[in-house]
């Protein structure tokens, strides 16, 4: 307990200023660099033993195509062109969808997170309309808006608004009442008191709403373009079953998932930038520092 | 400095404070001490002005208490630092609005042994460097009086030392008031003026203890012997009849 004195222990600054700058011995490096790879084994894995299979003709080329089959489709999609129209057309809905998912989850959220009297307001609607499930409100949007894309940003939208809005009231609820007291204490205006405390201390919750959102988000592309839709990775999905191209379907399901991984890992680092100040379980690996 | 006058507290049925009445003059150093539950929090929580809905007559500087004030600085059990500032942040959170200059909170934090760690995140201190970053932060703001609620409990005995010397040396240079509650009879006799004894149901002001020794203090001081055991003392009797 010698380092609890007033002045500081060398050994605390030490720990300290050696978490900070993230200092590690190259062999530990290395065996980081390739533990991070451990992710890649079981899809590398699955898809080597898949392409045996099929070369050996185990598996029929009319039901499941070999990777390299479909790897050639997607190349021949991507050279004609049409792989990137769809690529763009799915990216721009789900982007724009879950935006506007976000813009109308957040600030609801916040007010009925903030306030009592808003929530008795508003919630008990929302959670009614949460009660309906969401490809329920794809005839009624066809009906209003035609098969433009607004019906499909709006059902992505829908699909993303849930999840964001939930998470973010429960952060909000969540936060600790001894910090909001001090504050109190120091007579921050409601305002202040939600800038300044309760929004930073619901920022946990509120990503991983923003992600769950974005999962949602891209359900519901899909959702929207077997439907309904002339380009996008859904159109590709029905288009491949009507022709009866197998390597169609399965290449959109890997770039849905490529594209969903990407997306989430977007998300997932700005979640490690911003609550880098955060102490808690981050998993029981004994190297592991955050 | 702080006139307390029939005080009473009720949270539904249940009166957590029955008439205290007690003052503590300015610069003076006031400790609170009394059986768990009979209203101690309570009693610091209004003086902050963080409950309101009391009975009785609470003044601060001749003022009445109804809302928290920059002339009070609070420092509770637990430090609540907010987990996502840096040390230097969460020292200079309750006078943000007067925008401190950098070298002003360096200072604060080297004068708690923070120093080398101003751009720290919370969970890289120890409890200690925790509770002593709650005192730079409650004193910022300089504060006429500072309360503290059971501030060094969750302490071990040589970091509880250290850290009630450190309240001693910043706040008697300023002249600041300090009400204390605290479990700990030696603190309460080490650091004050005068021990107050809370006793519960009612609760009210059972024994008061005037600690008359000049600072700095020695802990081995014999003359703390006789005093313990009046505070003691009237804690045991205090016990009895609940226990019964
Ligand atoms: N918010 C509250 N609602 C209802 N009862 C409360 C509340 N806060 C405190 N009490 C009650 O008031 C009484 C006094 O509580 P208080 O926290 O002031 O005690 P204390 O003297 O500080 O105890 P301790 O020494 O254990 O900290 C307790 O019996 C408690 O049950
Ligand atoms: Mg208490």
């Amino acid at each position: 307990m010698s380092d609890e004195r007033i002045t500081v222990g060398a050994r605390e600054r030490a720990a300290l200023i050696g978490e900070a700058d993230g200092e590690r011995r190259p062999a530990t490096q290395l065996w980081k660099r390739l533990s991070r790879l451990d992710a890649w084994a079981l899809p590398v894995a699955a898809l080597a033993v898949w392409e045996v299979l099929s070369r050996l003709g185990l598996i029929s080329p009319f039901l499941m195509p070999a990777p390299s089959t479909i790897l050639g489709t997607l190349s021949d999609l991507a050279a004609s062109g049409t792989l990137m129209q769809h690529l763009q057309a799915s990216l721009v809905r789900v982007t724009i969808g879950f935006l506007l998912g976000t813009l109308l989850a957040l600030p609801l959220a916040t007010l009925v997170g903030l306030s009592r009297p808003v929530e008795r307001l508003l919630d008990p609607t929302i959670q009614a309309l949460r009660s309906i499930p969401s490809l329920a409100w794809v005839p009624l949007l066809l009906l209003w808006m035609g098969i433009d894309e607004a019906p499909k940003l709006t059902l992505i939208a829908i699909g993303a608004f849930f999840p964001i809005y939930m998470n973010a009231v429960a952060g909000i609820r969540g936060v600790d009442r001894k910090l909001v007291e001090i504050g109190q204490v120091y007579r921050f205006s409601p305002l202040k008191l939600a800038r300044r405390i309760i929004i930073p201390a619901a920022l946990p919750s509120l990503l991983t709403g923003l992600r769950l959102g974005l999962g949602m988000s891209w359900l519901y592309l899909v959702a929207a373009e077997l439907i309904a839709a002339t380009r996008g990775i859904g159109y590709m999905l029905s288009d491949g079953r009507e022709t009866s191209r197998p390597d169609i379907v399965l290449g959109a399901i890997l770039l849905l998932a490529a594209l969903g991984k990407l997306s989430d890992g977007l998300l997932k680092w700005l979640e490690g930038r911003l609550l880098r100040w955060r102490d808690s379980f981050t998993g029981g690996d004994a190297n592991a520092s955050d | 400095m702080l006139q307390i006058k029939a005080l009473g507290k009720r949270y539904g049925d249940f009166a957590a404070l029955a008439g205290v009445t007690l003052s503590v003059a300015p610069g003076e150093i006031v400790s609170l001490v009394g059986p768990s539950g009979c209203g101690k929090s309570t009693l610091l929580r209004i003086v902050a002005g963080l409950d309101r809905g009391f009975t009785g007559s609470v003044t601060l500087a001749g003022r009445p208490v109804t809302s928290p004030s920059p002339e009070v600085g609070v420092v509770f059990q637990e430090p609540r630092l907010m987990p996502w500032l840096t040390v230097a942040e969460n020292i200079a959170f309750g006078v943000e609005g007067l925008a401190p200059s950098a070298t002003k909170v360096a200072d604060a934090a080297r004068q708690v042994g923070l120093g080398d760690f101003l751009t720290a995140y919370p969970r890289q201190l120890s409890g200690g460097m925790a509770q002593r970053c709650a005192i730079a932060r409650a004193l910022m703001p300089k504060p006429g009086i500072l309360l503290l609620d059971e501030p060094f409990s969750a302490l071990d005995a040589f970091t509880r030392m250290n850290l009630q010397d450190l309240v001693l040396r910043l706040t008697q240079q300023d002249g600041v008031t300090l009400l204390l509650v605290t479990h700990d009879v030696d603190e309460a006799l080490y650091l004050s003026d005068r021990v107050l004894v809370l006793g519960c149901a009612p609760s009210q002001v059972q024994e008061e203890v005037t600690v008359d020794l000049p600072h700095p203090r020695d802990r081995r001081d014999g003359r703390f012997a006789a005093l313990r055991t009046r505070v003691l003392t009237t804690l045991i009797d205090l016990q009895t009849p609940t226990a019964s």
